[in-house]
């Protein structure tokens, strides 16, 4: 991992209906995540809102459909896309998940999680491995919430996410929503995952709100952040490098000046570490 | 395990409800139709049932809300028959690619029409060509077309008028009506839709 990557402050995933509010509050947000899939194979209209978009803020990428866990290999048709879009943009870093969204010919349609294996482990990393020489700005691996716990596990979630950070030499793009979501949904601390999580390795940083149904914690990114991920948000803060915090907002979209007392109290924790002015 | 015929196993279970229906009663002869060997049949019967079910349904609801992200008015018509409808058809797997979503949508208004075509009370006739009037549009999104048109066979203006201010708009008139969308530069886009008056159509 790059240690000189920039600190870029506190941002928001963008989303079409806050386009116009965003020019607006322009001083409120420091950089924004895209999500690349919606720019692979665009019409050109898409492409003029990167354009701007690129031409006004500092965009970071966000992949969501490489399947890098995938023990066939990364799909090259997908791969050679992502990369063009990746190196124009040239962004400071860029982001995927530790997961796999298809195999055997079978789209899943969302993040799957991987077997805690090392087998695992070193496909990814070798699928990582292929990717950073399609793809040059630095790739930062996110983890996920997982429902699914496929018997066999060798090592626990952080372990196995130490694991593949260290095998790729990536740095993290740690979710603290999806830290805390596991940790309710599967009843373990999440706190304690910090003990064993590569903290220096922590890049940035996504958070959002979800919601319950049928017992089950979603992170559905339609809600306001709760107390809990904002006390880990300190915690991590505190122990971390980290570059950018991120809020994910995907349902439920308020006009933008609704959402920035989070990026605000973001933006307020990691002055308290430090991390930006 | 091996790890990809484990996570060939896992994507089919996650998206296919007959095969889990299948796992569900009979994993030994399910492993046996992969070739599994019995340590890895004990793997797939230690799955929790109930996570994967779970994780399954989250994957349909995903893709519901995407479609009901695609299609506005139609959702807003049907109200709760639009999560029913799209369940029902979303027993098959969603389509490959990056473009998955829209592709998805798509396929999902085309089953509205069969609905429709069935005789399924569920589905409005008028419903499915409205269904089909907004599926132009996804069309005319991607961009690979500067130009689309549509028949339908009622006059959908009254409820497109409706759609924005009430959930149940008035049952329009069963008289063919025809869209057109021309694609202007700058993202501009020229469009009409007008009853049929002439016979020869």
């Amino acid at each position: 991992m790059d240690k000189a990557l920039p600190s870029l402050g506190v941002g928001i995933g963008y989303r079409e209906p806050i386009l116009s509010e965003l020019f607006l509050r322009r001083g409120s947000v420091d950089f924004l995540e895209i999500v690349a899939d919606h720019y692979l194979d665009a019409p050109r209209e898409k492409m003029k809102e990167l354009e701007l978009l690129s031409e006004n803020f500092i965009l970071v990428p966000h992949a969501i459909n490489l399947s890098l866990g995938t023990a066939e290999g990364v799909d090259e048709d997908y791969l050679g896309k992502l990369a063009a879009l990746v190196n124009w943009l040239d962004p400071p870093w860029w982001s995927e998940h530790i997961a796999f969204t298809r195999a055997g010919g079978v789209e899943i349609g969302h993040l799957s999680p991987l077997p805690r294996t090392r087998q695992a482990g070193d496909v990814f990393s070798r699928n990582v491995e292929r990717v950073s020489e399609r793809i040059h700005p630095p790739l930062i691996l996110e983890n996920i919430t997982w429902l699914v716990d496929i018997p066999g596990a060798e090592m626990s979630e952080a372990q196995f996410v130490a694991s593949v950070a260290d095998q790729t030499g990536c740095g993290l793009l740690l979710d603290v929503t999806n830290m805390y979501t596991n940790a309710v949904n599967h009843g373990f601390d999440a706190s304690a995952m910090l003990e064993v999580l590569p903290m220096d390795r922590v890049v940035q940083l996504h958070f959002a709100g979800g919601h319950t149904q049928e017992g089950v914690l979603i992170d559905s990114h339609g809600y306001a952040t709760p107390d809990e991920v904002w006390d880990l948000m300190g915690s991590v803060v505190a122990r971390a490098p980290v570059k950018g915090i991120l809020l994910e907002r995907d349902e439920n979209i308020p006009p933008l000046d609704a959402l920035l007392p989070e990026l605000e109290q973001a933006r307020e924790i990691g002055r308290r570490y430090r991390r930006w002015d | 395990m091996g790890l990809s015929r484990l996570q060939g196993v896992l994507a089919q279970l996650y998206v296919d409800a007959e095969l889990r229906e299948r796992w569900h009663t009979d994993v030994v002869g399910l492993a046996k139709d992969f070739g599994l060997t019995a340590e890895e049949t004990e793997q797939l019967a230690a799955l929790s049932a109930w996570q994967v079910d779970f994780f399954a349904k989250s994957l349909k609801n995903k893709r519901l809300g995407q479609a009901r992200k695609l299609l506005p008015s139609t959702a807003k018509v049907l109200g709760r028959s639009f999560a029913r409808e799209f369940f029902a058809y979303a027993e098959r797997p969603i389509p490959e690619g990056i473009d998955k979503h829209r592709l998805d949508t798509l396929r999902f208004v085309d089953f509205l029409g069969r609905r429709v075509n069935e005789g399924n009370d569920a589905v409005p006739a008028w419903v499915a060509d409205l269904a089909r009037y907004e599926a132009a549009w996804l069309e005319l999104r991607k961009g690979r077309s500067v130009f689309e048109m549509r028949m339908f066979r009622y006059d959908l203006r009254k409820p497109l008028n409706e759609v924005g201010v009430t959930q149940d708009p008035s049952v329009p008139l069963r008289r063919r009506s025809m869209a057109f969308w021309i694609c202007l530069p700058r993202g501009r886009v020229v469009h009409w839709l007008f009853p049929v008056q002439y016979t020869f159509f």
